[in-house]
């Protein structure tokens, strides 16, 4: 599952001590203050690392980084556009 | 007035770049004609000199015009970053007891969530204040009109913007600057960094941090453009750098841990921009061996460091005129402005010799006003100009420093618990009260400590009897209360704090707490 990744990531570099039940799918991330500017950047270069996509700023503007779940929805779009073409 | 300048250059060069943002353009009269049109809006309000208005927008081309507009009324504007959370706003919006809130629809629905593609159609909803929704109306302010009659006579003392910074007791508090402190500021910042028409600075601050005075008004009174950056491009240094290149910037003034990104995370040395002939950067000391590899990857570009709290502005700056080699090196914040007297003063308020350290205190146009309906505060840092020979106030700064046998002033930190991260103030003190809010902390204490050249703030927390939370539960609660920037990055739930025999928390024991 993309989200447990994700979750795992972001417990293992923000939240450390936090249980995965803690972050739930629809907790969120960037509107409730939990990830500041620092941390959004950091978690899209992992984005774009682990799952070998891009993010663009349009993305980041459309709010679909604000939950686990919308982050799973863009990135499994992104790599249908990649496998796609 | 500080738009005098602008209504200068708008003579001068009508078809001139003013400001971009996304790629588009407008030019020094579409904008003087987009402000004009605020400021009839905001007068028929019956906005006028004495009055304050509030701007939460997201950064686009509307949002300068509206500042102007305001301006043109003789009102000042008070910026509050839509990124705040919601109850934050209130409380402010509250304390300047802003006439009227120049908010976008788009802020209105989501505050913090701003969609770029709508920056042109823009529509602002204006509120009297205290901002109540059922009497909102909705202007269009895209209609083009005719210039806008400023007040004959605006005394240069009136306020022209507050910024509202970290207050220690809880409660952030509105440093006012008026029309001449800023004229001063901007004028100094002109001739210093040669602006003209020439030049394209870059905007990379919110407009409710005071790097933005610099950009907006530095480039509007001089006949240059300034290009407004999104906040979303922060988070793209690659995408940032190329844009920095398409766009053109000769100036660029942001926070170091901003700088710096572009090089870590950029391909600054790939690709640097060529017309990038000065670099400015404040709000905190720069890590030596990033500082190098940023100058290394922009050997053309002349480097700054600039030194000011809010309060004053600027106040010294150093031009740093060799790549510094050793990393333990500390970088001079350099002299004080020609505007400006600089001081060091010993708690006797007696200046103290070079080579010892005393507390930074400046005189001169570009101080505050004061700090907005807060008397009490306002006196304990504005010392009495009675008390010297020059008859001129002093602000206390709160920074130590000393002063090398050259005039060199070197920075040594604070007096009090204020800390500074990512160029932004943050009183430890506030964090401690938001967190005491939540009805299942007891008490609460915030700390620094620095991990790989940043400053992490750690906070401790003891839960009421019988509470049960955790540290994420803590870090929400911290989101609804606080901005961003003063986000605590590790809670801790502890059983007791540690005190020190008089009683204080012991921070030290904090840490070691910490540690386990």
């Amino acid at each position: 599952m993309i989200t447990d990744s994700i979750r795992a990531y972001l417990i293992r570099e923000f939240f450390r001590g936090e249980s995965a039940a803690a972050l739930s799918d629809d907790q969120a991330l960037v509107t409730s203050g939990l990830l500041d500017s620092v941390a959004t950047l950091k978690l899209v270069l992992y984005l774009e690392e682990e799952f070998k996509v891009t993010i663009d700023t349009a993305d980041i503007a459309n709010g679909q980084l604000d939950t686990l779940r919308s982050i799973e929805a863009l990135v499994l779009e992104k790599r249908s556009i990649v496998t796609s073409t | 007035m500080l738009t005098n300048q602008f209504v200068h250059q708008v003579q001068c060069r009508p078809q001139a770049h003013a400001v971009g943002c996304n790629g588009v353009t407008i030019d020094y009269t579409t904008l003087y004609q987009q402000s004009s049109a605020i400021a009839r809006l905001l007068d028929a309000q019956g906005v006028g000199p004495g009055d304050r208005v509030a701007v939460i927008l997201p950064k686009n081309l509307d949002t300068v015009a509206t500042l102007l507009g305001i301006l043109f009324t003789g009102a000042a504007y008070v910026p509050l970053d839509p990124r705040l959370p919601p109850e934050r706003v209130a409380r402010t919006l509250a304390d300047c007891d802003a006439k009227v809130l120049v908010i976008s629809s788009l802020t209105l629905d989501q505050i913090y969530s701003i969609d770029c593609s709508l920056t042109l159609s823009f529509r602002a909803i204006v509120t009297p204040a205290p901002c109540s929704l059922a009497n909102t109306i909705v202007h269009d302010f895209a209609k083009k009109a005719p210039g806008y009659d400023c007040p004959k006579r605006l005394s240069s003392n009136e306020p022209a913007y507050i910024l509202y910074t970290s207050g220690s007791t809880g409660e952030p508090k509105g440093v006012v600057h008026t029309h001449r402190s800023a004229v001063e500021f901007v004028n100094w910042a002109m001739q210093t960094f040669s602006l003209g028409p020439d030049q394209r600075l870059a905007n990379h601050a919110q407009l409710s941090f005071d790097l933005s005075i610099l950009d907006i008004f530095g480039a509007l009174s001089s006949g240059a453009a300034v290009e407004l950056i999104q906040p979303e491009l922060l988070l793209r240094p690659k995408e940032l750098v190329r844009k920095l290149n398409a766009w053109q910037i000769s100036l660029l003034y942001a926070v170091p841990s901003a700088i710096a990104l572009l090089e870590t995370d950029g391909d600054l040395g790939k690709l640097p921009p060529q017309s990038l002939t000065r670099v400015l950067y404040a709000g905190e000391p720069f890590s030596v061996p990033v500082l190098r590899k940023v100058m290394q990857a922009l050997p053309q570009t002349s480097f700054y460091n600039l030194y000011g709290p809010t309060e004053t502005n600027v106040c010294t700056y150093h031009p740093i005129t060799s790549i510094p080699m050793e990393d333990t090196l500390q970088i001079s914040i350099g002299r004080a402005c020609k505007h400006l007297t600089v001081e060091l003063l010993d708690a006797q308020e007696a200046a103290v010799p070079p080579g010892v350290e005393g507390e930074v205190c400046v005189a001169g146009p570009s101080v505050m006003l004061g700090y907005f309906a807060r008397p009490e505060e306002t006196r304990t840092v504005l010392y009495n100009a009675a008390n010297f020979p020059d008859g001129r106030v002093r602000y206390r700064t709160g920074d130590r420093a000393f002063v090398d046998d050259v005039g060199n002033f070197w920075f040594r930190g604070r007096r009090d618990r204020m800390v500074k991260r990512r160029g932004y103030r943050i009183e430890l003190g506030e964090i401690e009260s938001a967190l005491t809010q939540s009805p299942l902390v007891r008490e609460a204490a915030a700390f620094t400590k620095t991990e790989a050249g940043e400053i992490q703030i750690r906070a401790a927390v003891v839960l009421k009897d019988g509470a049960k939370a955790s540290a994420l539960t803590l870090k929400l609660h911290c989101g609804r209360l606080l901005p961003p920037h003063m986000h605590p990055d590790s809670i801790k739930i502890i059983e007791q704090m540690p005190r020190t025999p008089n009683g204080k928390v012991d921070l030290k024991g904090l840490e070691e707490k910490y540690t386990v």
